[in-house]
């Protein structure tokens, strides 16, 4: 209960309900007031026109009449009447309804108790808004009006608004309580995924009721940010146990090769070529980190400020005029169909690196005798194509190759990091490039979709 | 011959003044920024080499500085940040070369030694030549012994590449740099692929070799006999 009382939702209805019986009270008292004032002017008037008849009666036909009228006015027993009170000059009572009062002059309040009037003791104590004069043979008469009815149908209202307030409240906060747990309950969810999480169970999603409102979207969202994180987590994992994997291998090889020309014992140029083959692994290692680090430089995206627009059509062409001869000299040929003044907004070097990584996969991973194609194409899309008529990658491994350190088993054998099509990715990335792996039927055929005309 | 070495790292600088002793050139240390600066404003050095990441004032900013002040020699920025921005912001603060920590002491020298023999305002020449090989860029023919050799674009831009040096040494990267653009390091050898194609051509049916090879270090024009 003291967790209910604590939540957002409770605080809210409460405050709610605060509010309402503020209304109440401030819509009551404005009533009040105006009805109050309505009735004191309503009660005079009566009292006006009574007194004024009573005193033509008196002027008419004289003291006797008047005396008799009062005494049949006064005996009207019932809820609404006026209240009479006629006194001659010693100050002794001659009719009227009220049993004693002091005389006066004008509009008075008097109080008014069984003691001022013993026939009326039904009407309880209270007070009378009265008219007293003295009339012209020194005689004392009064009017008055005690609003009884009025006053009844008043504390009708009151108690009205009274229950209504306190319904209002009651209601509220009945409706505070509902809400809130049903605000607890899916909090409590959350709550509880978020620990498991925070336990290990990595695998633990938020239950999702397909309520579609603010808590169901934010379970949503929250089971996707962790599906995200778990994926980036995984990666990490992975890359960091694939990093701690290649580099032992060429390690293990230098530590190999020093131990053994310490066992041995070399002439000088011995020992000389050991050392330079040691500072070749070891380049090798460097190239692997300085790998890593361009593309994490590249994914952090900070190279976007830099973006010009790039002649892709030169650079397509230089990366031909580079490649041809390295293609030929392993017995490969490499042929280019390129699309004149094609212009691309981005980074020349990183676009640069990634179509000549592409370019450099087909040489490096394709038989002697093979056919490789770099096409810039300019049609509805902007596309640059590396074909090969090679064996190709599995289409099961078509999107894991662009994984860092992935490797085919075939390539194992060949030199590189497993990081050339990790790079490629991560600047298509860059660039909201889309980088596809499609069947050349034989061979692979990597397309790089720069995007539509229009995009450019 | 006299450098300045501006380095936080004790051992890299004493690693590059040992070997600057060994090829000749005397060098003086400055371990931080400040001190960089004022050595290097008294204008007794021939070049700087300064690393990026330097307390007190940075390097570039040490470099933003002499640029804004006058004339100074030479600047080769040293980083272990491996990045093109970085590279892009240090030749723009007023560097001449910049290179990547680790390095190749051999890759090290042979930049030093470009930018030091840069010429002030090279006019613009016309005709390229060393021993017999005569290469006239209005025309883009290449003549060795009055005989025309017939070079593919790249194999042309390379020949000019080693002419300009001047018999110095080009190291790949300096090549992989300056003729085909390329600011990493490519996977298949296509240095040396079009590097043995020019050797054919310029000198396969001479007696004289003019394009060494230095192993582990590049290539450079030599008349060998």
């Amino acid at each position: 209960m003291l967790r209910l009382l604590r939540t957002a939702s409770f605080r809210l209805a409460a405050a709610y309900a605060v509010v309402t019986a503020t209304a109440f009270l401030i819509l009551y008292l404005v009533t009040g007031w105006i009805s109050g004032h309505a009735l004191d002017r309503q009660i005079r008037a009566g009292v006006e026109v009574e007194f004024a008849d009573l005193v033509n009666e008196y002027n008419d036909s004289g003291p006797a009449e008047l005396l008799k009228e009062l005494n049949a006015r006064s005996n009207v027993k019932g809820e609404w009447s006026f209240l009479y009170y006629y006194g001659d000059q010693s100050g002794r009572r001659l009719a009227g309804n009220i049993d004693t009062i002091k005389t006066f002059e004008g509009w008075r309040t008097e109080p008014l108790d069984t003691a001022t009037t013993g026939q009326t003791p039904v009407r309880g104590d209270h007070e009378m808004i009265a008219y007293g004069r003295h009339l012209p043979d020194g005689s004392f008469l009064l009017v008055g009006d005690d609003g009884y009815g009025a006053i009844a149908t008043q504390r009708a209202i009151n108690e009205a608004f009274a229950w209504a307030s306190v319904l209002a409240l009651v209601l509220s906060i009945l409706a505070g309580i509902v809400i809130s747990q049903r605000f607890l309950r899916s909090i409590d969810r959350i709550n509880a995924t978020s620990k498991a999480i925070m336990r290990g169970q990595l695998k633990e999603r938020i239950p999702v009721y397909d309520t579609s409102d603010e808590i169901d979207k934010l379970a949503a969202n929250l089971n996707q940010m962790l599906d995200s994180n778990q994926a980036l987590l995984e990666l990490l994992k992975q890359v960091s146990t694939n990093i701690a994997h290649d580099l032992r291998t060429p390690m293990a090889r230098l530590r190999q090769h020093l131990e053994e020309s310490v066992l041995v014992g070399r002439s000088v140029e011995g020992y000389q070529a050991v050392i330079g083959e040691a500072i070749d692994e070891i380049d090798s290692i460097l190239a692997t980190f300085s790998a890593l680090l361009r593309i994490a430089q590249i994914e952090s995206g900070t190279r976007k400020t830099a973006f010009k627009p790039v002649h892709l059509s030169a650079v397509a062409e230089r990366l031909a005029d580079s490649y041809r001869a390295v293609a030929e000299d392993e017995g490969k040929a490499l042929g280019t169909t390129v699309a004149q003044g094609v212009v691309f907004k981005g980074d020349e070097e990183l676009l640069t690196q990634m179509l000549a990584n592409l370019v450099e996969n087909a040489i490096k991973h394709t038989p002697a005798g093979s056919t490789i194609r770099l096409e810039l194409g300019n049609g509805d899309r902007l596309t640059a194509v590396v074909a090969d008529d090679g064996p190709g990658i599995p289409e099961a491994e078509r999107e894991r190759v662009f994984d860092q350190f992935y490797r085919l088993d075939r390539s194992r054998t060949t030199p590189g990091q497993g990081l050339g099509l990790a790079l490629v990715s991560a600047v298509a990335q860059l660039h909201d490039i889309e980088v596809r792996l499609e069947d050349n039927q034989p061979g692979l055929r990597a397309v790089v979709d720069f995007g539509a005309l229009s995009l450019r | 011959m006299k450098l300045l070495i501006i380095e936080d790292d004790q051992h890299t600088a004493d690693y590059i003044r040992r070997g600057l002793r060994e090829h000749g050139y005397e060098s003086e240390h400055a371990d931080n920024g400040r001190d960089g600066l004022l050595l290097a404003a008294s204008r007794k050095y021939d070049a700087l080499v300064i690393d990026r990441m330097l307390p007190g004032i940075d390097g570039l900013s040490v470099v933003k500085t002499l640029h804004a002040a006058g004339p100074h020699p030479p600047v080769m920025f040293l980083t272990t940040m491996d990045g093109i921005d970085d590279r892009v912001a240090g030749l723009d603060a007023g560097g001449d070369d910049y290179l990547v920590k680790p390095f190749a002491f051999a890759e090290f020298l042979a930049r030093l030694a470009a930018i030091l023999r840069r010429p002030p305002i090279a006019p613009e020449r016309t005709v390229l030549s060393f021993c017999d090989l005569e290469m006239r860029l209005l025309t883009r023919e290449v003549y060795r012994a009055g005989r025309r050799i017939e070079l593919q674009p790249l194999e042309f831009k390379i020949l000019e590449f080693l002419l300009r040096s001047d018999g110095r040494v080009v190291t790949r990267t300096m090549l992989l740099e300056k003729v085909w653009g390329f600011h990493f390091d490519p996977q298949t050898s296509v240095v040396e692929t079009h590097m043995s194609r020019l050797r054919a051509k310029v000198d396969r049916d001479f007696s004289t070799t003019l394009i060494r090879t230095l192993r582990g270090v590049g290539y450079c024009l030599r008349a060998d006999a």
